[in-house]
């Protein structure tokens, strides 16, 4: 054998090794579970042989093979369920498993080693008849026989197939391939083992035969397959190129029986190498298709192997078992970072460059956790790519016609999200084709193209991807949901009637709910949407659906790029502490004692509180996880009898951590922005599908990267979590299922209404200085911020796609070139140390000048309280600083930044041409948001006068020459409709333009104000400017 | 007739024993934290060296009265674990995937025991008694019971637990 050949054979030898003793401990559990295997485990097992099996027969390891063979046999039957494993037979199974790792230890003496024993004792369980026929094993050419003749293209032109079988083969409808594979391009060059290959070809279709001809320079391959792919297909599926697969039933080489050909026993093989390999050498096409093994015959193999080792040094082949206890260990090492900074937090004063060694453990920790991360991640193409096959088998069987069409198949996601996403992806496919596109008949009726078109797409938003389905077929009709919908009695014909088009659509999620006319097999059961949403809200993400009646459908899932490190809130309630995602959390709203009680209201014993215009159901941590209320009075204790045992358990055990509690709190004491003990409930907004609901807890303590582990059975069982986690201090914390939460409380969202109540009198939660905020590094001990409203999207880029022109940095983005920007540019910044191989580009959601933002590191997306930096002074690009969790935070003035940035680099304000120039009050609650936008307008060229309140700010109207009053419409107790009417109903302040911001704008509510009034989003300048803008050219 | 090693402990007055290749380790004086909606005999969730371990209090599953507050617990090994046993598997019964502890008063010695010596359990224990007991092994000087793990662990059976 060449060198080539022993490196395979190598190969085949370790990846054997490695599945016969997982197949050893899978058999081991399937000897526990006696009676009832879980079918994974049958499953996995028989796919280890079946590869063994396989490659097997590639390199004419005849004793393997057929020891292999029988092992399977006695496989299938267990997986198909006609027999039942028992001890005895696992026995057996364990010692033909043993003796196949045996033949692996010694595998050129293999083919001389006598099995008889281990076949006779696995014959008894394949009952009458004995074995099917080995296929691997020599005699059987009788089956299949292909005949190497060498007729040039390096290929086996000779196949030979019985007419029977052959026949038999076209009758069902399925292709019969002969393929020709080349190790060295075909395996080596696509970094796949032989083993590889023979699971891709049994996925695909059937194995008949395969074989190994060592003659051939580099050795070759001959697998006989039968397939319902047809050639264009097979060329994809098998990653083969196209003349290396031959149409065996379209080629006339159906011979009545073989003997045209001498029969290929591997071993004869080198008798007829002479003329065969010479006619390939002489080939010109394949020569060029295997330099390396042209190399190899000619330099004597061993430099043709540095040459062939050199194209695939850029990946290696690791298990994922290792990636996986890597995977855990980063987690452990986040953790082990979180006490460490934890434990050492307040002695950085005392031990002089503790703090620079911290902040570096730190970053570095990060770091390694996030390229570990990386190694998880697999492009959402190897999902997408099995997605042709369902379209192209459904529309034949339903008689449509469908182009099936895929974006973005290289975003990447974590592989347990993708392997979770399969199922709900394949059902929402089959939905589209099934309901969503007409028949073709239909759709030329309605003036559509015959062709309906299903696109699948996948792109990063905000540090999630989002992936939509979407169909240009019938659409889903409103009315027929509803009318359902009543007939199940899920809805009054009231409730129908009150119901906008969109709500009516989320009828679809509801379990046991299908409008399909007909119950096809495709689908239509009514076991989908719920299915689909619950699958998806598990993998921590969410459906949204849009849906036009004749025009199309839309669905979007939104999901995490990871499951396994989540950044989290830790909460308490009772006494206890949990973890609660960031991903469904909206806002977090303070309820402080006193004013709690007009906060929080009660509708018949349901607890709820106004809020943005709604009631909000309020949920307690504490009664939904039925644990006793702590805050109360922790000496006595309102707490329920049934509980007592527990509950004195709990207190007992919980001791040391309440002490702990109250050292935090005496630290924090003085000028801490986090409240003391009990003394403030909390309230966070959580959304789940749709619907929004407060769940009431007792305190947040912290905001912590966690790592969610998976718990046990016992566990699994309760409804409100969603796994477990170790805390930095390391303490377990269950981790909180919004889902779960929801359910569990019982909550009815189907039947509310977006807007249950008509107006709020006012008393809105406190809030206005919780930000959503992006952070930003450059990997230097600078943090920079940017209010997430003001991100349009991030994306990750490698250093070689920044294009330079001149001194500038550009990036083809879109169609468009979008100038890049490094903060060190503009601001007094650091640079970032080195340059690394990728970066992010924050791209803001200007209306005018694009740029792109160049940073090495998003920090996080978090939901704070700001707290401006006391005598922090404005300058270019920044809007000032601020201190979060002890870090100073750069606000950055996108902006001007952008404008910094542009082709002559001159700051423009954004008035210009508007004199006098105009003179605006600004009454803002939010000291943050208030710095902000005053900045920017004085930037902007405006005159601003900040009114602590409204009554201070119509002192200031009532004076004159004010052109417009910016008025926070959501002041504390104070709607701003009715501040507006009070503000109307002075003469002379009638026609005043007003700017109403607020935190949260719906699109559709823009201009709902009535005349010389208009609404904003809070820090959205451009928009602020625009409409001064409008507002001056009104005036004249 | 061969013989099988039991690992002892006591709970209450009376002794119980389960197959020492059962056990992965003993450990004294641990924190358990509590986990909500869980059977009442779900003690919460240990930390035990990074990995994440379901404390089951074993006097409440199993209707024993014990003295609190108990501090050994038993970490069952898992069928994982247990696969890489290579000894007879007779009078093993195992716990499932999860790791699992039980809190236990304290623990006794390790005793062998002929399998003859062991007899069914009693034919006038309760339902609920003969489900978790494997059978009964007669001591020289007290009599042994051996639990049957896999149904002890069972979560119907947890969650009938009064």
């Amino acid at each position: 054998m060449s060198d080539l050949d022993l490196e395979l054979v190598e190969e085949f030898v370790v990846e054997s090794r490695e599945l016969l003793e997982a197949a050893e401990s899978d058999l081991l559990a399937l000897d526990l579970s006696q009676g009832a295997p879980g079918q994974e485990v049958v499953n996995r097992i028989f796919r280890a042989v079946h590869s063994v099996k396989g490659a097997a027969g590639f390199f004419g390891l005849e004793v393997i093979g057929v020891l292999a063979h029988r092992l399977e046999s006695v496989l299938m039957k267990v997986r198909d369920g006609q027999l039942a494993p028992t001890s005895q037979m696992v026995d057996v199974l364990l010692q033909a498993n043993d003796r196949l790792r045996g033949l692996l230890e010694d595998i050129q003496a293999s083919n001389g080693e006598d099995v008889s024993a281990h076949l006779a004792a696995l014959d008894p369980f394949l009952g009458e008849g004995g074995s099917p026929p080995a296929p691997p094993a020599p005699p059987a050419p009788a089956v299949t026989a292909p005949a190497p003749q060498g007729q040039g293209g390096g290929s086996f032109a000779g196949w030979s197939v019985p007419a029977a079988l052959a026949a038999e083969i076209k009758r069902h409808g399925r292709h019969l391939f002969g393929l020709t594979v080349d190790p060295s391009r075909d395996l080596i060059g696509q970094g796949r083992t032989a083993a590889a290959l023979i699971e891709d070809v049994s996925d695909l279709g059937e194995l008949l035969h395969s074989t190994y001809d060592e003659a051939t320079p580099g050795g070759s391959f001959a697998l006989v397959v039968s397939t319902v792919l047809d050639l264009d297909f097979a060329v994809e599926g098998f990653a083969l190129p196209r003349d290396a697969i031959q149409d065996l039933l379209r080629a006339s080489v159906v011979a009545p029986a073989p003997p045209a050909a001498p029969p290929p026993l591997p071993k004869a093989a080198p008798a007829a190498a002479p003329p065969n390999a010479s006619a390939v050498a002489a080939s010109p096409a394949a020569a060029k298709a295997s330099p390396a093994a042209a190399k190899a015959s000619s330099d004597g193999g061993s430099g043709a192997q540095v040459e062939t080792k050199s194209t695939v040094s850029d990946t290696i082949r690791i298990k994922t078992t290792v990636l996986n206890a890597l995977m855990e260990m980063a987690g452990e090492l986040v953790l082990a970072r979180n006490r460490l900074l934890r434990t050492l937090a307040d002695k950085t004063d005392q031990i002089e460059g503790l703090g620079p060694v911290l902040s570096q453990v730190s970053s570095i920790t990060t770091e390694v956790q996030e390229q570990i991360m990386r190694t998880r991640l697999q492009p959402v193409g190897t999902l997408f790519g099995r997605f042709n096959r369902v379209v192209r088998d459904l529309t034949h069987k339903l008689g449509k016609e469908v182009n099936l069409e895929t974006v973005g198949a290289d975003v990447e996601l974590d592989r347990t999200i993708l392997e979770g996403l399969a199922d709900p992806l394949t059902h929402l496919l089959r939905n589209s084709l099934d309901h969503g596109i007409e028949m073709p008949e239909e759709r030329v009726a309605a003036g559509k193209v015959r062709f309906g078109t299903i696109q699948i797409s996948a792109q990063h938003e905000g540090g999630m991807v989002n992936i939509t389905i979407k169909d240009d077929g019938g659409g889903i009709d409103v009315q027929r949901i509803l009318l359902k919908a009543m007939e199940r009695g899920l809805l009054t014909e009231e409730q129908a009637d009150r119901m906008s088009d969109r709500e009516g659509l989320q009828l679809i999620f509801l379990p046991g709910f299908s409008t399909a006319k007909v119950v096809t097999d495709v689908s239509g059961r009514g076991v989908g949407m719920d299915v689909v949403r619950t699958n998806i809200e598990k993998l921590g993400g969410n459906v949204d659906l849009a849906s036009t009646h004749g025009v199309g459908t839309t669905v979007t899932l939104k999901l995490p790029l990871t499951l396994a490190i989540v950044s989290s809130l830790i909460v308490t309630a009772g006494g206890q502490h949990f973890a609660l995602p960031q991903v469904g959390l909206q806002e977090v709203i303070r309820i402080v004692p006193g004013q709690g009680h007009e906060a929080i209201e009660e509708v018949r014993g349901a607890s709820v509180l106004r809020h943005r215009g709604t009631l909000l159901p309020i949920v307690r941590l504490d009664e939904v996880l039925d644990i006793a209320p702590t805050f109360v009075d922790p000496q006595t204790g309102a707490r329920r009898s049934d509980r007592r045992q527990r509950i004195a358990d709990r207190r007992q055990s919980s001791k040391p951590r309440t002490l702990e509690e109250k050292k935090l709190a005496e630290q924090r004491a003085p000028g801490d922005r986090r409240e003391s003990l009990a003394s403030v409930q909390r309230i966070l907004v959580l959304k789940v599908g749709k619907n929004r609901f407060g769940l009431l807890v007792d305190q947040i303590v912290d905001n912590e990267e966690i790592v969610v582990k998976p718990v046990s059975r016992f566990v699994r069982s309760a409804p409100c979590f969603s796994g477990a986690t170790i805390l930095g201090d390391g303490t377990i914390s269950m981790i909180l299922d919004p889902l779960g939460i929801s359910t569990h409380a019982k909550l009815r969202f189907d039947l509310t209404k977006d807007k249950a109540v008509a107006r709020p009198k006012g008393a809105q939660g406190p809030q206005g200085e919780i930000f959503s905020l992006i952070l930003l590094s450059n990997h230097t001990d600078e943090t920079f911020a940017l209010p997430l409203t003001q991100v349009g999207r991030i994306e990750k880029i490698r250093r070689d796609e920044i294009r330079r022109i001149g001194d500038r940095e550009y990036l083809s983005y879109r169609e468009t070139t979008l100038p890049l920007v490094r903060l060190e540019q503009h601001l007094r910044v650091k640079a970032p140390a080195t340059e690394p191989v990728e970066y992010f580009v924050v791209i803001p959601n200007l209306r005018g000048q694009q740029i792109g933002l160049l940073t090495t590191q998003v920090l996080d997306a978090v939901e704070v309280k700001l707290q401006v930096h006391q005598g922090s002074v404005p300058s270019r690009g920044i809007f000032g600083s601020a201190v979060l969790d002890d870090r100073i935070v750069l606000l950055l003035d996108i902006v001007q930044l952008a404008q910094l940035s542009s082709a002559d680099g001159e700051v423009r304000p954004l008035l210009e041409g508007i004199t006098p120039p105009l003179r605006v009050v600004l009454v803002e609650a939010s000291p943050t948001t208030r710095l902000i936008q005053r900045t920017a307008l004085q930037r902007a060229g405006a005159l601003v006068t900040v009114a602590e309140d409204v009554e201070a700010a119509t002192a200031l109207l009532k004076r004159g020459g004010v052109d417009a009053l910016i008025l926070d419409g959501e002041l504390p107790n104070q709607p701003a409709e009715v501040l507006l009417s009070d503000l109307r109903a002075d003469e002379s302040l009638a026609r005043l333009p007003v700017i109403l911001t607020t935190s949260h704008l719906p699109e559709d509510e823009e201009d709902s104000v009535g005349r010389f009034a208009a609404r904003a989003a809070k820090l959205d300048i451009e928009r602020l400017v625009e409409r001064l803008i409008t507002f001056a050219e009104e005036r004249r | 007739m061969p013989k099988v090693q039991f690992a002892t402990f006591y709970l209450g007055d009376d002794l119980y024993g389960i197959n020492i290749l059962q056990v992965r380790e003993v450990i004294q004086d641990f924190h358990v934290s509590q986990v909500p909606q869980t059977p009442a005999p779900i003690l919460g969730l240990m930390n035990l060296r990074g990995q994440i371990v379901t404390v089951v209090h074993l006097g409440r599953n199993l209707g024993i009265q014990v003295v609190e507050p108990q501090n050994t617990c038993i970490i069952l090994k898992t069928n994982d674990e247990l696969a890489q046993v290579h000894a007879s598997r007779s009078w093993i019964f195992p716990a499932g995937e999860d790791s699992v502890g039980l809190v236990v008063d304290e623990m006794g010695e390790v005793v062998e025991v002929d399998e003859e010596e062991i007899d069914a359990s009693p034919a006038n224990s309760s339902d609920r008694d003969s489900a978790t007991i494997a059978g009964v092994a007669r001591l020289d000087k007290e009599l042994l019971t051996i639990l049957h793990i896999d149904s002890i662990l069972q979560l119907d059976f947890l969650s009938r637990a009064g």
